[in-house]
């Protein structure tokens, strides 16, 4: 158990000082940067940085494919748990099966109702 | 672990502090996400493992995402805050408030007498949280899927009526 | 070994962690090799089957490639563009490559070898953990967009976040099924249990949809909308340049690998030798061999997702979320439906 959390833990300061290490040692090899006011400006296929719009209007689906994120995600978290222990549970009675049949179905009529609104048309 | 509870909490304080403080919201967002991942990493010390993960996949990994998402696709919303931003005429009540529910919560824990937790704590398995979840817990569990469906029917309902809309007029 | 490190080494926290660090340093050395290598194995193995010859020149076969890479990206210039939003920007790649490390502490390469368990931590919640890292890997892409404060790479930051997140609901419900027949979430529980059978034959459909998820998961032909090089010059990390880019470029391998650990973990038997009876062999040399097999089946697939990149052409950007949503989640749900049915029924029978 602890062992784990070491395990982890480090690894995590490791990622963190195996990025950082990178980017301050290529900071040091590099070449200095030679700035001018074109390497200043957004990438813009040689049009002028004036013509070009930075933030673009996105399509409001992209809220909705987020929505649609977040119920699944909760979903399959209620889903595991209860994978792990249906094998020991079945065998005491169907109640385990019904009752994430019950889950299952009414979100799949949330998950129907989103389809036929053409949520999921992905335009 | 004890002294990674306090390293943590601290950290996790100060990313909060910094969610309502920031003037640019997507600074705010950010520092709501590292907050998230604090409470996350305050789980794992605590042993509770299936929480912790949880509260990273669905906190950092999905709800987050909503907000970023909501903020980003909103036209300038990133430029609110430099021209000050909408909340901050409220600013000091707020501060006062949130002062006055610290009291109150805070005198409410002094008052009732905790026992000392055990270090490490004890851990749940996944499999006793899937028995209880089918059992004792049948109900709030399918109420939160009505709960779910609702907030889908919701939105879907805004946004494609909206949209539809729009390109009606185009 | 003097007495002061011995004495040392005797607190039970401080040999814990020296025994993690030694693991991690072997793991993230190794990954970074391979990731260095896989980059030049897909150069060839592209150059093979556009039938030309490919980075040949640098050392045998173009074996030394990847360091002559690795040194020009250190000596290019440190471009820090005016328009971007600094901390941010150089804080994105640090976040893009933090997940697919993170990811590699739960996986098994193998099982012990002198004693020790050939994992960095085997977590309780294993597989969850790998979903609640891998959640995070859409933030690095999302803030190289924002940060960038350009039209393209936020066009394909958000683009590609879409897809990160739509791509993650059927890859993380396609494993229920795998946890219905195991009856645990922990990996080393899930490669014990293919001792006999490997669950690609149990779980067929189960494997199906992990594998296309798990190619959109790593932004890999034919779901690299993200980069779509034609119509996006690049995506997100068009105004990168030197180790910054690097950072991306080798998170983007990174994690193929780890999705190429993880599939052979849940569905090739992880470090299980097939056909063999390797504890016959003592316990140093089936452990050896043990973690030899984890890294052929693991070779075999980077192997595979190369050969996909190459082969197959670009989805567009409705088909690919409509495919997510419509096809692969439905069947996801079917196959969990479908899977406790016939487990039930073969229990109670």
């Amino acid at each position: 158990m602890i062992q784990d959390y070491i395990g982890i833990g480090l690894l995590l300061l490791t990622a963190i000082g195996f990025c950082g290490g990178v980017l301050l040692f290529s900071a040091l090899t590099a070449q200095k940067a030679h700035t001018n006011p074109a390497k200043d400006e957004a990438y813009e296929c040689g049009l002028p940085a004036a013509m070009a719009e930075p933030r673009i209007r996105f399509s409001v689906k992209f809220y909705l494919i987020a929505v649609l994120f977040i119920l699944f995600d909760i979903e399959t978290v209620f889903l595991y748990p209860w994978a792990v222990v249906f094998r020991d549970m079945i065998q005491g009675g169907w109640t385990i099966f019904v009752a994430m049949l019950s889950f299952l179905g009414i979100l799949a009529a949330a998950f129907v109702y989103a389809w036929r609104k053409g949520a999921l048309d992905g335009r | 672990m004890r002294t990674a509870f306090i390293l943590i909490t601290f950290w996790t304080l100060a990313s909060g502090l910094l969610a309502i403080s920031r003037r640019n919201m997507i600074h705010c967002a950010l520092a709501l996400i590292s907050f998230f991942a604090g409470i996350a990493a305050l789980l794992f010390t605590l042993s509770a493992d299936f929480l912790g993960a949880v509260q990273l996949l669905i906190y950092v990994g999905a709800i987050s995402v909503l907000i970023l998402f909501a903020l980003l696709v909103t036209h300038d919303a990133s430029r609110l805050g430099d021209r000050g931003a909408p909340f901050s005429r409220g600013k000091w009540s707020g501060w006062m408030l949130s002062a006055l529910v610290f009291v109150v919560l805070g005198f409410g824990l002094h008052r009732v007498a905790v026992p000392p937790p055990p270090d490490p704590a004890p851990a749940l398995p996944v499999a006793e949280i899937g028995r209880l979840l089918v059992t004792r817990h049948a109900v709030p569990f399918l109420a939160m899927a009505l709960l779910l469906t609702a907030a889908l029917v919701g939105s879907a309902l805004v946004a494609i009526e909206e949209s539809s809309e729009h390109a009606r007029k185009e | 070994m003097s007495p002061v490190f011995s004495n040392l080494l005797a607190q039970p926290g401080v040999a814990l962690a020296a025994e993690a660090a030694v693991k991690i340093a072997v793991v993230i050395v190794v990954l970074m090799g391979m990731v260095a290598y896989t980059v030049l194995a897909e150069r060839r193995i592209c150059a093979l089957i556009q039938d030309r010859l490919g980075p040949n020149r640098v050392g045998a076969f173009g074996l030394l490639q990847p360091i002559a890479d690795s040194f020009k990206l250190l000596l290019k210039e440190n471009v820090l563009p005016g328009h971007v939003n600094r901390f941010w920007y150089v804080l994105a790649p640090t976040i893009a490559m933090a997940p697919p490390l993170l990811t590699l502490a739960v996986i098994p390469f193998g099982n012990t070898l002198a004693g020790f368990n050939l994992v960095i931590a085997d977590l309780d919640v294993g597989v969850l953990w790998i979903f609640s890292i891998a959640s995070l890997g859409v933030y690095g892409i999302v803030l190289a967009g924002w940060a960038s404060n350009s039209k393209y790479p936020f066009l394909g930051g958000m683009r590609s976040a879409a897809q990160l997140i739509s791509y993650e609901v059927p890859m993380g419900l396609s494993v229920v099924s795998v946890f219905l027949l195991v009856g645990s979430l922990k990996l080393s529980n899930v490669v014990a249990y293919q001792a006999g059978t490997w669950l690609i034959f149990k779980a067929p459909l189960a494997f199906l949809i992990f594998l296309v998820s798990a190619f959109a998961e790593t932004n890999r032909l034919p779901f690299d909308l993200p980069e779509a090089e034609q119509e996006l010059v690049g995506g997100y990390n068009t105004e990168y340049g030197q180790m910054k880019f690097a950072l991306f470029f080798l998170a983007e391998y990174a994690n193929m690998i780890v999705a190429s650990a993880l599939i052979v973990t849940l569905f090739f038997g992880g470090w299980q030798v097939p056909f063999v009876r390797v504890e016959a062999f003592g316990p140093i040399l089936a452990g050896a061999l043990g973690v030899a097999a984890f890294f052929v089946k693991l070779l075999a697939f980077i192997v595979f997702f190369i050969w996909v990149r190459w082969t197959l052409p670009r989805f567009r950007y409705d088909q690919l979320m409509r495919l997510g949503w419509r096809v692969l989640l439905p069947l996801a749900l079917l196959n969990i439906v479908a899977t406790a049915l016939a487990l039930a029924l073969k229990l109670r029978a």
